[in-house]
């Protein structure tokens, strides 16, 4: 298995001819370009012991992670034109000053805007974009996202509740609750396929796309790759 | 001669006083001492977070020993102690399960990626992060279980916490870019430190420009 950012087997499912559509969700793309979708899921470490039910008394206060539950995750192509339509983090005062939505993702050189909907200023910190903004009460800012990436968003009061932005460097699609992306009118040709999770490492792999066609693959991300380290330190790809 | 005894018995007593009470004994003789103000407007550093400081020499060729006694970030009530640790490249953190639940240590933050099987309470695993950086580390099994180490490329940093002011002591010479890490950007800072003698500075946290 590959080092490194943990890559995952990519699995293709692939009919006779390459198009497993429905109408109603996967239009045909338009004349030129072609689709790709799918599904993605995290994928369990294999070696978490039987012994951890999740319904045991003693491990339900601490939050589990739902593997088998669609969580916000981005799946982009590396290359291509992104959508930079404006994306809005807003700051409320639910649970002390908090940012959200807790996740987002955005396209390089599109717009985030940041809505003040509390009575108070509020100072929000970005050590990964060098930024540290003021935005009065009842007010908003915004600022463009220059490079590819993640960074956080710290509101300095509650650092605990701030946000984290992806920013993707070609087209992407956010999971939906089905744990579904899809990417409709992109160049055909060879890409880059990658999927961004926030706790996860990042999947990828090489798709190739041909005029007209619309592509199902189906992603898979989880820790599986990552070097394993044994109880010596001696580690092994 | 028993006059002259003590005369020089006086004598070399007088020279360590004097010697405890110059400048130069506030640091080793062929090291120096840095000692420098957080500042950001319009913002109380005191009701911040924990901060690290660390320093990275201009000198590429500059070789630093990471220190041989092992860090530790250990995890207790599904979360890790301390949240926030730095340590130097090349050394060894461990990483003990005081819990009473089975835990999945893993990081992907490359170069320093790595994962452990889930161990129980009373084990303990360890492994050295070799290369400078960020190694955020997560647990796999809980959701919530996160926390960051730096890695910093030379043994000299300090942890700050609401603080104002900082000190990292037996620095060798040379020029140094103070990096930071923590809930704020700071702007970009350069200290040069000399033998025996204290550098003073001044961290400014604020947006890069």
């Amino acid at each position: 298995m590959t080092r490194g950012i943990g890559i995952m087997v990519i699995t293709l499912l692939l009919t006779g001819c390459t198009t497993t559509t429905s109408p109603k969700t996967h239009p045909e793309p338009s004349p030129g370009m072609s689709n790709v979708w799918g599904y993605a899921r995290m994928v369990a470490p294999d070696e978490v012991p039987d012994a951890l039910a999740p319904d045991e008394a003693q491990f339900s206060e601490f939050e589990l992670t739902r593997y088998e539950k669609p969580s916000f995750a981005v799946v982009y192509l590396e290359n291509g034109t992104p959508n930079t339509e404006p994306v809005q983090l807003t700051i409320s005062n639910e649970s002390g000053v908090c940012l959200s939505p807790h996740f987002c993702a955005m396209g390089e050189g599109a717009d985030l805007i940041i809505k003040n909907e509390t009575t108070q200023a509020c100072t929000l910190s970005s050590p990964e974009q060098g930024l540290l903004i003021q935005i009065g009460p009842r007010s908003e800012t915004q600022f463009t996202a220059g490079t590819s990436g993640s960074f956080e968003l710290f509101p300095i009061r509650n650092p605990e509740q701030g946000a984290k932005v992806f920013v993707a460097p070609g087209p992407f699609s956010v999971l939906d609750d089905q744990g579904q992306w899809s990417l409709r009118d992109v160049d055909p040709g060879q890409h880059n396929l990658r999927a961004w999770h926030p706790r996860l490492p990042q999947t990828e792999g090489k798709i190739h796309l041909n005029v007209g066609e619309t592509q199902r693959v189906d992603l898979e991300m989880g820790i599986g790759g990552l070097p394993k380290v044994s109880p010596a330190g001696d580690r092994s790809e | 001669m028993m006059k002259t005894k003590v005369f020089k018995a006086s004598m070399h007593f007088a020279f360590c006083i004097a010697f405890l009470a110059s400048p130069l004994s506030a640091t080793s003789m062929a090291l120096g001492k840095i000692t420098g103000d957080l500042k950001s407007p319009g913002i109380d550093l005191k009701t911040t977070g924990p901060m690290v400081i660390y320093l990275e020499s201009t000198d590429k060729n500059f070789e630093f020993a990471a220190p041989k006694k092992n860090a530790k970030i250990s995890q207790k009530d599904a979360k890790f102690t301390p949240a926030l640790l730095v340590l130097t490249a090349g050394q060894t953190v461990d990483m003990p399960n005081d819990d009473d639940i089975f835990h999945s240590v893993f990081s992907y933050s490359r170069p320093n990626d790595f994962k452990f099987e889930p161990y129980p309470k009373g084990h303990s695993r360890s492994i050295k992060l070799e290369h400078p950086g960020i190694v955020k580390i997560y647990c796999s099994i809980h959701e919530k279980m996160n926390a960051t180490i730096v890695v910093s490329p030379t043994p000299h940093h300090v942890t700050v916490n609401k603080a104002t002011r900082f000190t990292i002591s037996d620095v060798p010479p040379g020029r140094y870019r103070i990096r930071t890490y923590g809930f704020l950007p700071s702007q970009d800072t350069e200290v040069v430190v000399e033998a025996g003698k204290i550098s003073s500075t001044v961290v400014t946290f604020d947006s890069k420009k």
